[in-house]
């Protein structure tokens, strides 16, 4: 089993080795192309054992336990058989594209690209897990999406390959979601599990869904128009995909599920039907082709046709086809795309019509093409032989009409490489020498391997029996060359003789005009899909805040909207308490306030206003029985008008507005539907455990009489921990926006108001014991670190107004960043030292002196002052020096 | 008296929003300002309003009639952070505004 990580681990590493040596890599291409082109076959090799007889080799590690994602991987004789191919055909690629690129600096990326799309493949081939094939089958659709586009300098480039990528990601999805169904319903995510499953009846969404998947790689009708357009990859590239690996996952998909999923009715039809039609409109385009690699994507797409057709059938002789006809056609496939780019290397140019006669002159090149095509057309005794007679055989047993409908698409097949033979083999004469050996060498490997092929199944017709089998074959799996004269013979040599026929009009008759109508609908939508994009994000997005926060809270008054239950509000407690008239004095003046902030353009208008709000706001909050929100509140809001007084002064008049009716309605919606929601709110009665808990516990638990405080500084201390972190960086934040207070020049003396200096002092005065007391007093009454910070910096607020030559730039930056320090470390230590006491982080831990109660929160809250402190000078002494 | 406290909070909202859309950076801060002064006085009062019952235990009064201190210490916080916020939010008024 190590052997098979191991070999899953060598394309990797021949990655990471091309990736991290690039130098040494292209210093020596062909030392580097040899090396990776050993390794590959010796991988290869060491797999022959396996696809020729060995047993069924299974391995797992959990990875994903709860998805039932696990590092599984299978080796059955097939799996094994196909992981022949891609790492010897592999091997030859290397090597070709260690010469074709040679003196190209980038083939290490070529390399590395090319090493980590072998191993995706074989992931898909060996991957036992539903999730890892998809993970891998993803792999191979975005490492091809990558290769296509190798020369992405040109624009053609890019397009075909995001069009591949496009097509196939598509598919990918579809396939996950079939996978994600056929595991509901099996309740196995394990490939031979669901194998070995004997009577289940696989759901239609699933099997509609792992079919497109599979259609869409392996480029079947309608997916097929981004198989010819892939071939903007190099030559290596499209050799590699179009023969063993990416086109090939697709059918290698449907073979393996098809002994399980054939069940359903939709398979059989469907996948033979896309299959002919996929011969079809490749005949279409290929016929009257001119370009050589145009030609050989175009034979690719037929055969991935049949492969299909055959997948579909799904029956057992149809699996042994499909075995022989995917290894004969990976063996003629990847020589004649080698080929195709060694004469385009020598002589200029891909067009069949200017290459007349070159195999003359390429001797060895020539020899590759001529086994090649043979093999293609199905002459005795090549592989190619065998994977038609096999075809027609299966076709025959399923439905002679089938056959012959096969037969036919066959001809046309067979007319392109007629048509290829013809020109390349016979006429016209042009000198030309050899292309490097390297090249020559790739070129000859795997059409050694088809005769390689050849030979050993003459020798042991059982060869690939083992293969067969574990694909779900049953019954005579022995692959022999003559059957005697029966019906499938007859077939094929009638494709073989209208071939020929049809190759001789073609020379006569206009050719087919290329129309590519699928390639011009799937511009169209990615074009009419692109055009609604930016239209949704031109309708959504003008540029505009305004526009933005329409939406916004469009979207959010339409949720909350929803959310009122009308029927409720009988039960509203509207109660009419006897201090209702000092409340209605209140109300009125916080009205006129508000109004007038809202429709101010004054300046100073607004600062009046907004500093009423805030103190009937406070005024409120006393009211209701909050005493230290009212004391926060009006701290906070002198604070706030100092720093606004700061900022507004300087700031621009208004830019873009909403339209004027529009902001009455969205302001005026608003506040309705906020009052509505309140009073929604007022209704429900629900129980306050929390709350309970708290004032239940605040005396005995924290020795504290204010539970607001209590609650800041002990029950949910974590939370005020984390407030004053914030606090820290923003005020980090505001130095790095503003810059250090030093770089700047000191402020213009200004006129000063005698009596504000003087009183301010008088006042700092009273103002230190105060501070003091309020902080002492706030675990038993309105009080604590948060008001008697702000009231520090309010007074400090005072002092710099009054331009006290104490409070110079440097100072307030001097001890803001050091109160900041001093409180988050004291708050720190406040909260680790229960740890070291071996209770839970932020315990309190408490002193007891008769009636005195001295605990770490109330170290806590000291840090809280300190921050709260450090936080709100450092943004008074970055204002105050704005203030004109 | 809940009917009036409700309104009076509407009314704060539908003034932030009216100076939110107002277009300019001055109007998002005024606007934000008197947004969060609402969102303060919302979760006060979806606690439950009581008057002579704050928080304070030892006292004499029993636990059931004291106000719920949880949404007071949520706002206290909100106080302080929204200050902060605000803080920030002028920093880059005046950064932008240079």
């Amino acid at each position: 089993m190590t052997s098979l990580f191991l070999l899953l681990v060598l394309p990797l590493g021949t990655a990471l080795h091309a990736a991290l040596l690039a130098p040494i890599v292209r210093r020596f291409p062909s030392l580097t192309g040899v090396f990776l082109t050993f390794l590959f076959v010796a991988g290869a090799g060491s797999l022959l054992p396996q696809a020729t007889g060995g047993a069924f080799v299974h391995w797992s590690i959990p990875w994903v336990e709860a998805l039932e994602i696990d590092l599984a991987l299978r080796l059955t004789p097939f799996t094994a058989w196909f992981g022949f191919l891609v790492l010897f055909l592999g091997g030859c690629v290397h090597l070709f594209a260690c010469t074709y690129f040679a003196g190209d600096i980038r083939l290490p990326a070529l390399l590395t690209l090319l090493g980590l799309f072998t191993a995706a493949m074989l992931g898909v081939l060996w991957s036992d897990n539903f999730y890892l094939l998809f993970l891998f089958w993803e792999g191979t659709s975005l490492l091809s999406f990558l290769l296509v586009g190798f020369h992405h300098e040109t624009d053609q480039s890019r397009r075909k390959a995001s069009q591949a990528l496009l097509v196939t990601m598509l598919g990918g999805a579809a396939l996950l979601a079939g996978m994600v169904l056929l595991h509901q319903q099996t309740g196995t995510a394990s490939l031979s599990e669901l194998l070995g499953l004997v009577d289940f009846a696989p759901g239609t969404a699933a099997v509609i869904l792992i079919m497109v998947g599979a259609m869409t790689k392996s480029a079947q009708w309608p997916f097929h128009f981004w198989l010819p357009n892939a071939m903007v990859g190099p030559t290596p590239v499209s050799a590699y995909l179009h023969s063993a690996t990416m086109v090939k996952a697709g059918v290698f998909l449907l073979a393996t599920l098809a002994p399980v999923l054939a069940r359903h009715p939709a398979w059989t039809p469907t996948l033979v039907t896309a299959g002919l039609l996929t011969v079809a409109s490749s005949l279409v385009r290929g016929l009257g082709a001119d370009d050589l690699k145009t030609l050989l994507a175009c034979t690719t797409l037929a055969a991935l046709g049949f492969l299909t057709a055959l997948a579909g059938l799904g029956t057992p002789a149809a699996l042994l086809a499909f075995v022989i006809y995917l290894t004969a056609h990976a063996l003629y496939k990847a020589p004649l795309f080698l080929a195709a780019g060694n004469l385009e290397k020598r002589f200029g140019t891909r067009r069949l019509s200017e290459l007349g006669g070159v195999a003359r002159h390429l001797p060895m090149t020539g020899l590759v093409v001529l086994l090649s095509t043979l093999s293609l057309i199905g002459v005795f005794p090549l592989p190619g032989f065998l994977g038609k007679e096999y075809l027609l055989k299966a076709a025959w047993k399923a439905s002679p009409a089938l056959a012959f409908l096969l037969a036919l698409a066959a001809a046309g097949v067979l007319a392109i490489g007629f048509r290829i033979l013809f020109a390349l083999a016979f006429p016209g004469s042009r000198p030309a020498e050899e292309v490097p050996r390297g090249m020559t060498v790739a070129t000859l490997l795997p059409a050694l391997g088809a005769l390689a092929v050849v030979v050993a199944i003459a020798v042991d017709p059982q060869l690939l029996a083992p293969a067969a089998v574990s694909l779900g074959s049953t019954g005579p799996v022995e692959l022999t060359f003559w059957h005697g004269w029966t019906a499938p013979l007859f077939l094929g040599l009638g494709a073989i003789a209208l071939a020929l026929v049809l190759t001789r009009l073609l020379t006569v008759l206009p050719a087919i005009p290329d129309g590519p109508i699928f390639d011009r609908a799937f511009d169209a939508l990615i074009g009419l899909l692109r055009r609604t994009a930016s239209r949704c994000a031109r309708l959504l997005s003008d540029g505009k805040l305004v526009t933005h926060l329409v939406i916004i809270l469009a979207c959010v008054g339409v949720l909350s909207l929803l959310s009122l239950d009308l029927h409720l509000w009988s039960t509203l407690p509207l109660t009419w308490r006897g201090d209702l008239f000092i409340f209605l004095g209140l109300i009125p003046l916080l009205i006129i306030a508000t109004l007038i902030a809202a429709r101010s353009e004054s300046t100073v208008a607004i600062l009046v206003s907004l500093g009423f709000v805030g103190f009937l706001i406070a005024l409120i909050f006393l009211w209701f029985s909050a005493p230290d929100l009212a004391l926060t509140q009006l701290m906070a809001e002198t604070l706030i008008l100092f720093l606004l007084a700061g900022a507004l002064a300087k700031a621009e008049r208004r830019d873009s507005s909403a339209p004027g009716r529009l902001r009455l309605i969205v302001a005026g919606l608003g506040g309705l539907l906020t009052t509505a929601l309140i009073l929604k709110a007022m209704t429900l009665e629900w129980d306050h455990p929390v709350s309970d808990f708290h004032l239940r516990q605040s005396k005995p638990a924290a020795f504290g009489a204010n539970v607001v405080n209590v609650i800041l500084v002990d029950f949910r201390a974590i939370d005020t921990f984390g407030e004053i972190i914030v606090l820290a960086i923003a005020a980090m934040g505001a130095n790095a926006a503003l810059g250090a207070a030093r770089k700047r020049a000191p402020l213009p003396s200004a006129e000063y108001s005698p009596l504000l200096t003087t009183g301010s002092r008088l006042l700092l005065y009273f103002l230190i014991p105060a501070i003091l007391w309020i902080f002492w007093r706030g675990h038993n009454a309105p009080g604590g670190g948060f008001i008697a910070a702000l009231l520090a910096a309010a007074g400090i607020g005072m002092s710099l107004l009054a331009s006290r030559p104490r409070y110079t730039p440097a100072f307030m930056r001097k001890m803001s960043h050091r109160f900041l320090v001093v409180g988050l470390a004291l708050a720190t230590l406040a909260s680790l030292m229960p740890l070291a006491a071996g209770r839970p982080f932020l315990t309190g831990l408490w002193l007891h002196f008769g009636g005195l109660h001295l605990g770490s929160p109330l170290l806590f809250d000291l840090g809280v002052f300190f921050a709260v402190l450090g936080f709100s000078m450092n943004y008074l002494r970055h204002f105050h020096q704005r203030t004109p | 008296m809940e009917l009036l406290v409700a309104a009076t909070i509407g009314l704060l909202v539908a003034a932030g929003l009216y100076r939110l859309l107002g277009g300019c950076r001055v109007d998002l801060i005024i606007g934000l300002i008197l947004l969060s002064q609402a969102a303060n006085l919302v979760i006060l009062a979806s606690g439950g309003l009581k008057s002579n019952a704050a928080p304070l235990v030892g006292r004499g009064q029993s636990l059931e009639t004291l106000a719920d201190p949880l949404p007071q210490a949520l706002v206290l916080t909100a106080i302080v952070i929204g200050f902060g916020i605000l803080a920030f939010l002028l920093t880059l008024l005046i950064r932008s505004s240079k």
